[in-house]
């Protein structure tokens, strides 16, 4: 006998009341808005039909305030799995059409639940943000909801990729979260995200200031750091957690989905050749030469806007997946600071986490000297970078294009630091410092006896020593080429190195300078 | 203006190639959208404070030395109209030039600085209006 029609009908009709939400008219005002809704959103990450609801029918359980007698749809948060270029993806979208997204226990629980499922069965959690905060009406619920979530953050971190898109109000606590992923793209407009918005920061200390300069999209690109992409609107925050993906395996026992059925081209590139500035003082844009470098000029840059002096992001050197650091030496001469030292620590980190190789372009004069640097933490900070490159089993490649001075040297993968191949330029200079500096130092008194000699011991000191064979005649270097050569010898140092396994002794984690 | 030597089926040509294309810029993938450089959000700064030395900043308009260095040359003239990423001064820094453009399109108003002058981070070189 087959189900009976009433059972079928109750289901079409719960599901119904779920699917809509706050109510259809509001769900269409948000698309008239340009902004999509929740289930939007899932809809466009995920490839049709492949979408697996988790908890659609929970409801919450408050009875303070009324809630008794309110109905709120999925609790406000759509939660389930779905493919993302052919691969599954565990993801939650926040509703604001109920209850203005606001995060109660139930909410949090369907959070929860799909992490947990996320990481047992390995792949990766993309989260849309769009919320009001928490749901006061339930109280230190809502706020342990909260611990709860983050928790889980922290326990998935380094296990499965985290993605967190902000696309709509993320304020206070619940900024945490996302904070706590591994890459966050806001949207530009709809969106603003703080711990204090301007009114509170007004109330508690007097000082003014607007959304702009603290909350949004690009206060956080490029001030605060704290986003690592910037989209027009849900439709391109979508297709940049797409493409994200794409490079990224599903989780931390997988490699990155390399395509190695290409088979392996060696010719020269004169182009490279062309990019290097024929006066030493002239920059180079090192994105010019990470277009030549990489697959179809394809290079997904993390974190654009924010300390410019260094440049990190994804692309495929013949079909193989690497992230790439390099000095930018237009900006601050390539110099390492603060900002920078942080952001290529943090991606160096995440490319170790998922068995993505490192590839790292060096042309830089140094560490940023300074009063605000010193003060600021440029120790520590730069610390930071050695101790990423240091600690990462993944293979290292180095290409060492131009100046590559003292510590600055070892803190952009110098072999020391555990680089499997290092290929300079002949225009590379390594060297401990500047040929100034060192004269100034080694021939002092020469110097004090005879001011005029000072000019040749520059030059005999900068012939003699800024250059690469120093570094290559004790063996520091692979071997100099030529830039033309510099894609083949690096795609094919990438396919030795695939097998590449490391074992460090045991501990708990390292200490790395924060 | 490159010369090569093409061989086919044998036979040398001779020819010279000019290259037209700007150095492989990638195609529209999908990218980090572009921020909106706006005087409404605060111009960036080193991530501590400002050194106490640095002049007051200007208001929109100003256009500021992005580190501590030397002034190598100015490459614009009071009056002079530029538009959006026209290069105003270069300073250099740690044996590299580092140029300074233009953020907005504009009338060059002032000049603050000389070849040879040492400048700090945040320092006032040229102010368009």
């Amino acid at each position: 006998m087959p189900i009976k029609k009433e059972f079928l009908e109750e289901l079409d009709k719960r599901r119904q009341t779920v699917l809509d939400a706050g109510g259809q008219d509001k769900l269409e005002a948000r698309r008239k808005k340009g902004l999509m809704t929740a289930r939007d959103r899932l809809d466009n990450l995920f490839q049709a039909g492949t979408f697996m609801e988790f908890g659609m029918h929970v409801q919450h359980a408050c009875h303070n305030f009324g809630m008794e007698k309110k109905e709120l749809p999925a609790d406000g948060v759509v939660t389930g799995t779905g493919y993302v270029g052919d691969r599954p993806v565990a993801a939650y979208s926040q509703d604001f059409t109920v209850a203005g997204g606001s995060l109660g226990q139930m909410h949090a629980q369907k959070i929860c639940d799909i992490m947990d499922f996320a990481q047992q069965s390995g792949m990766p959690v993309v989260c849309f943000n769009d919320s009001g905060g928490a749901r006061i009406q339930e109280g230190v619920e809502s706020l342990s909801g909260y611990g709860k979530v983050f928790f889980k953050n922290v326990y998935l971190s380094g296990v499965v990729p985290q993605i967190a898109v902000i696309a709509g109000p993320c304020a206070g606590g619940a900024a945490y979260s996302p904070a706590l992923t591994d890459f966050q793209i806001m949207v530009k407009d709809q969106a603003n995200m703080f711990i204090c918005g301007p009114d509170v920061i007004l109330a508690a200390t007097g000082q003014k200031c607007t959304m702009a300069e603290v909350g949004s999209a690009a206060a956080h690109a490029t001030i605060s750091g704290n986003i690592h992409f910037v989209a027009e609107n849900d439709a391109q925050a979508i297709a940049i957690v797409q493409k994200l993906l794409s490079f990224i395996p599903s989780n931390n026992i997988m490699d990155p989905p390399h395509d190695l059925n290409q088979p392996l081209v060696l010719d020269e590139d004169p182009g490279m050749d062309d990019l290097v500035p024929e006066d030493a003082k002239n920059p180079l844009d090192v994105k010019d030469v990470i277009g030549r470098l990489v697959d179809n000029a394809d290079f997904l840059e993390v974190q654009m806007d924010f300390a410019k002096n260094m440049v990190v992001g994804f692309a495929r050197i013949q079909g193989i997946v690497v992230g790439i650091i390099a000095n930018q030496p237009k900006v601050k001469a390539g110099a390492l600071d603060i900002d920078a030292s942080d952001k290529a620590a943090r991606f160096i980190r995440f490319c170790n986490i998922f068995n993505i190789p490192i590839v790292t372009l060096v042309d830089t004069g140094g560490f940023l000297p300074g009063v605000a640097q010193e003060r600021g933490g440029i120790i520590r900070h730069g610390a930071k970078m050695l101790f990423a490159y240091g600690a990462a089993t993944v293979p290292k490649i180095t290409v060492i294009m131009r100046k590559a001075y003292g510590g600055a040297y070892l803190a952009m993968c110098s072999q020391d630091l555990g680089a499997d191949l290092v290929f300079a330029w002949p225009t590379a200079e390594i060297a401990v410092m500047g040929a100034e500096g060192a004269v100034k130092i080694l021939y002092k008194r020469e110097i004090d006896k005879d001011p005029a000699s000072e000019s040749k011991l520059i030059a005999d000191y900068r012939a003699k020593f800024a250059s690469p064979y120093q570094a290559a005649g004790k063996g520091m270097i692979t071997d100099v080429i030529r830039p033309s050569q510099t894609r083949a010898m690096v795609a094919m140092a990438l396919r030795n190195t695939l097998s590449k396994r490391e074992t460090r002794p045991p501990k708990k984690h390292g200490n790395i300078p924060l | 203006m490159k010369k090569l030597r093409v061989t086919v089926d044998g036979k040398s040509y001779d020819v010279a190639v000019e290259i037209l294309d700007d150095h492989g810029k990638p195609a529209a993938f999908q990218q980090s959208s572009p921020v909106l450089q706006q005087s409404s959000v605060a111009p960036p700064a080193a991530s501590a404070q400002k050194p106490a030395s640095a002049p007051a900043a200007g208001g929109p308009g100003s256009v500021t030395s992005p580190l501590a260095g030397r002034i190598v040359s100015v490459d614009c003239q009071v009056g002079q109209k530029v538009a959006s990423g026209a290069q105003l001064v270069t300073v250099e820094a740690m044996k590299m030039n580092t140029f300074v453009y233009a953020q907005s399109d504009g009338t060059v108003a002032t000049i603050s600085v000389s070849p040879g002058d040492a400048v700090d981070e945040g320092q006032v070189l040229v102010t368009l209006s």
